[in-house]
């Protein structure tokens, strides 16, 4: 070792150690001042005014790193919207009782799931739903509320798995995990510890609802199961249906569709009366529990680049015929809720 | 005359904490600077792993199904390159430049999680780099070590470079978890000085670490390493013995995953804490390992190592007890000292079995058979727990464990006089 390897290593690490410094410095400071987007607002009346017409309630994406509760005008939703300071991943409403997941800022993101009322204030907290947000759903009634999860530590094949929390939204009691409900498959019982739940959907009577499930392995199938709440139990109806979601007019659902390993997903609907589906032009990779419009039209997010640490997203607009081609429908947001 | 002038040199500008260091554990500058090299690798790395699912998941959206198959190819892969890697080491007498290749090649893997750009190719890609350099540069470093220091204080010498080492593993999440409180979700402001620390850490072992240079002894120096000599290691049967007892009861000692998903399980550890278990772990690692290599050097590097191994035991007992409530927080220091009692102590241990000209390759060979053995291990605990419940796999494997371990105190007893 000679004095000149000494100097040259002492210069490298000066080099980095103020290189790296100044990044940090220089992202954390940049970071913190957020974006605040022209067209959103913090004018009470115009959340009232909005509230009081058919509106889109989701997550507002402009500042991907502290997502925000949102809503903005069905009718025009470009125009005009209202970003609440509530921090929130995924959001969901119906039936008068909203659901957010990801309610509190986090160290790796945000936790927490709460319930709120028409007028966007807190209620119930539900504190044993502990995870990172993956989807949040309430029935049409607003009597049941549903969020998955992923966490950590349960498996031991994958860092990850998902959980399926239900909630009774009128009085805030937790209803346990879809995982503690009976699987019939074919009529015979069909169990495995590995068992996992995720994107729940409700039908309007108030008690059926559907979900998938996998079994936890690399590559294995997943199944659409529909279930009762009260009977707590559910039944396999087909293979390779993911984060359905209910037409509003009960007679299809909407899903992604595995169409190749490892999770290349496309939007497909499937009709409930045959079981059969069609794959919809949106040629994308969807990764999403798509929202609908109306009994034509659905609602998904999307990230707006294919690949890279771009975080932006936009909700994205496809005709179940077709017939149209897939447009934006409102940009930097994601977790379309469709309020009448 | 330039050997003369070179330890001439060596002394003069031998950086200030080294020389302290040296004084207080009398293990010389190699073995410190190597230290060092792998706290500021481990930190890298360390920072990298604590936050790379959670990246995977917000940033690019992949499911928990892929991240299983990225884990796997993280964990898995490392090695396949060790043999290699102890082979060419010892044929050259390059065990700095092949240990340096081995760091290098991990901080380039930082540097393509950059240039990737969140594509899940080249994160797959970075990361199976990552783990080729740790399988390249494992058996090179604790090779250098070992031969940098007299035999009575190889425990010392271990204690002191798995002490840094851990501290890496200690810091690094911490340090992960700083900085994405302070701008949450923002990925870079982790990834980018993760790269930084690597490079550093490599400057340290290109720039203040040498070679080892084989002492001309007259006969025994013209014998060269070759495949023949190497594979012959295993025909020494105090370095055998070792050899089979490691592997016997890696086979049978379940992974610190399984441990901590067993915890969980019995006191329903939140989500939130569990990245902390295994910095719980590290904390008691470090601060026993300088003492458990001391301990070895005194009483017998065997002898500590077995003691280690019985302490794993107590890791199962805390495991299968169905109420164990916080006593379950014992895991944590069990683990802990076990790993200081274990790690470093079996290096140690092996060394003194190894000639100089083939202690890489005996090094080497020792650490593919104890990482096989792992991976067998946890398909197997996989499976049990799969089939049946947490519980059997617990105790299927601790029943083996115990058998494995009176073997071993059988195998090691003729030789633990050492």
């Amino acid at each position: 070792m000679t004095r000149a390897r000494v100097f040259l290593f002492v210069v490298l690490s000066g080099l980095c150690i103020v290189a790296t410094t100044g990044y940090v410095v220089f992202t954390i400071g940049t970071r913190q001042a957020a974006p605040v987007r022209a067209a959103a607002t913090t004018d009470p009346d115009v959340l009232q005014t909005i509230l009081d017409e058919p509106h889109l309630m989701f997550v507002d994406t402009s500042d991907p790193t502290h997502t925000r509760l949102a809503i903005a005008p069905l009718d025009a939703p470009n125009t005009n919207r209202f970003v609440t300071l509530r921090a929130c991943d995924r959001v969901y409403f119906a039936g008068g009782h909203g659901l957010c997941s990801g309610a509190e800022e986090h160290y790796y993101g945000n936790r927490g799931v709460i319930d709120f009322d028409i007028h966007l204030q807190p209620g119930h907290s539900f504190t044993d739903a502990d995870g990172l947000s993956s989807r949040a759903r309430v029935s049409p009634d607003g009597h049941y509320g549903s969020v998955t999860l992923f966490v950590a530590g349960d498996s031991y094949g994958a860092p990850f798995s998902t959980r399926d929390h239900l909630f009774d939204l009128t009085t805030g009691d937790d209803r346990g995990t879809l995982e503690e409900f009976k699987v019939y498959k074919d009529n015979v019982p069909f169990e495995s510890p590995s068992f996992n739940f995720w994107g729940t959907t409700f039908a309007r009577d108030g008690n059926t609802f559907y979900a998938t499930l996998g079994d936890g392995s690399v590559g294995a199938t997943t199944y659409l199961v529909v279930g009762d709440i009260v009977r707590r139990e559910m039944r396999v109806l087909r293979t390779n249906v993911e984060c359905p979601s209910l037409s509003p007019d009960e007679t299809r659902i909407a899903f992604k569709k595995r169409i190749a390993d490892p999770d290349e997903w496309r939007l497909a609907v499937l009709d409930l009366s045959t079981l059969q589906d069609t794959l919809l032009n949106e040629t994308r990779r969807l990764d999403d529990q798509v929202e609908w419009l109306d009994d034509e039209h659905v609602l998904y997010g999307m990230p707006r680049a294919a690949t890279g640490t771009d975080l932006a997203t936009d909700v994205w607009e496809a005709s179940v015929r077709g017939d149209e081609p897939p447009r934006v429908y409102l940009t930097d947001a994601a977790s379309p809720a469709v309020v009448h | 005359m330039y050997g003369l002038i070179r330890q001439g040199l060596v002394g003069v500008s031998q950086p200030t904490v080294a020389r302290r260091w040296s004084a207080w554990t009398g293990v010389g500058r190699t073995v410190i600077c190597l230290g060092i090299t792998s706290l500021l690798t481990d930190i890298s790395s360390e920072m990298v792993s604590a936050v790379l699912p959670l990246f995977l998941l917000y940033q690019l959206q992949v499911s928990a199904l892929q991240l299983g198959i990225i884990d796997g190819l993280y964990q898995g892969c490392s090695g396949l390159v060790r043999l290699g890697s102890g082979f060419v080491a010892d044929r050259w007498s390059r065990q700095k430049d092949v240990a340096a290749a081995g760091y290098g090649l991990s901080a380039a893997s930082r540097l393509g999680l950059i240039v990737s750009n969140g594509a899940l190719g080249g994160i797959g890609a970075s990361v199976l780099v990552d783990r080729i350099g740790k399988g390249i540069r494992t058996a090179p470093r604790d090779a250098l070590i070992s031969l940098s220091v007299p035999k009575d204080t190889l425990g010392t010498a271990f204690g002191v470079h798995r002490f840094l080492d851990t501290g890496g593993a200690f810091l690094g999440p911490l340090l992960a978890f700083a900085l994405l409180t302070l701008s949450p979700r923002s990925f870079d402001i982790v990834i980018v000085p993760s790269f930084s620390f690597a490079l550093i850490g490599l400057g340290v072992i290109v720039l203040l670490v040498d070679n080892h240079r084989v002492p001309a002894v007259p006969g025994a120096a013209s014998v060269t390493p070759s495949l023949r000599e190497c594979a012959r290691l295993l025909f020494l049967p105090r370095f055998r013995a070792l050899v089979v007892a490691a592997g016997l009861l890696a086979l049978f000692t379940a992974s610190d995953a399984f441990v901590y998903i067993g915890l969980q399980r019995r006191a329903s550890v939140a989500l939130t804490v569990f990245p902390l278990l295994y910095v719980g772990t590290a904390l008691f690692y470090l601060i026993l390992a300088l003492p458990a290599g001391q301990l070895a050097d005194r009483f017998g590097r065997r002898r500590v190592f077995l003691i280690g191994q019985t302490l794993f035991l107590g890791v199962y007992v805390l495991l299968v007890l169905q109420d164990a409530g916080w006593w379950s927080a014992l895991v944590l220091p069990l683990l802990g000292a076990y790993y200081a009692c274990t790690d470093g102590v079996l290096m140690a241990a092996a060394s003194m079995e190894l000639d100089e000209q083939f202690r890489t390759s005996g090094l080497a060979l020792l650490t593919t058979v104890t990482s096989l053995a792992a991976l067998v291990s946890s398909v197997l605990v996989g499976a049990i727990w799969t089939a049946s419940s947490m519980d059997v796999a617990f105790r299927c494997v601790a029943v083996a464990f115990v058998i494995v371990l009176g073997y071993g105190y059988w195998s090691l007893r003729q030789v633990v006089s050492e």
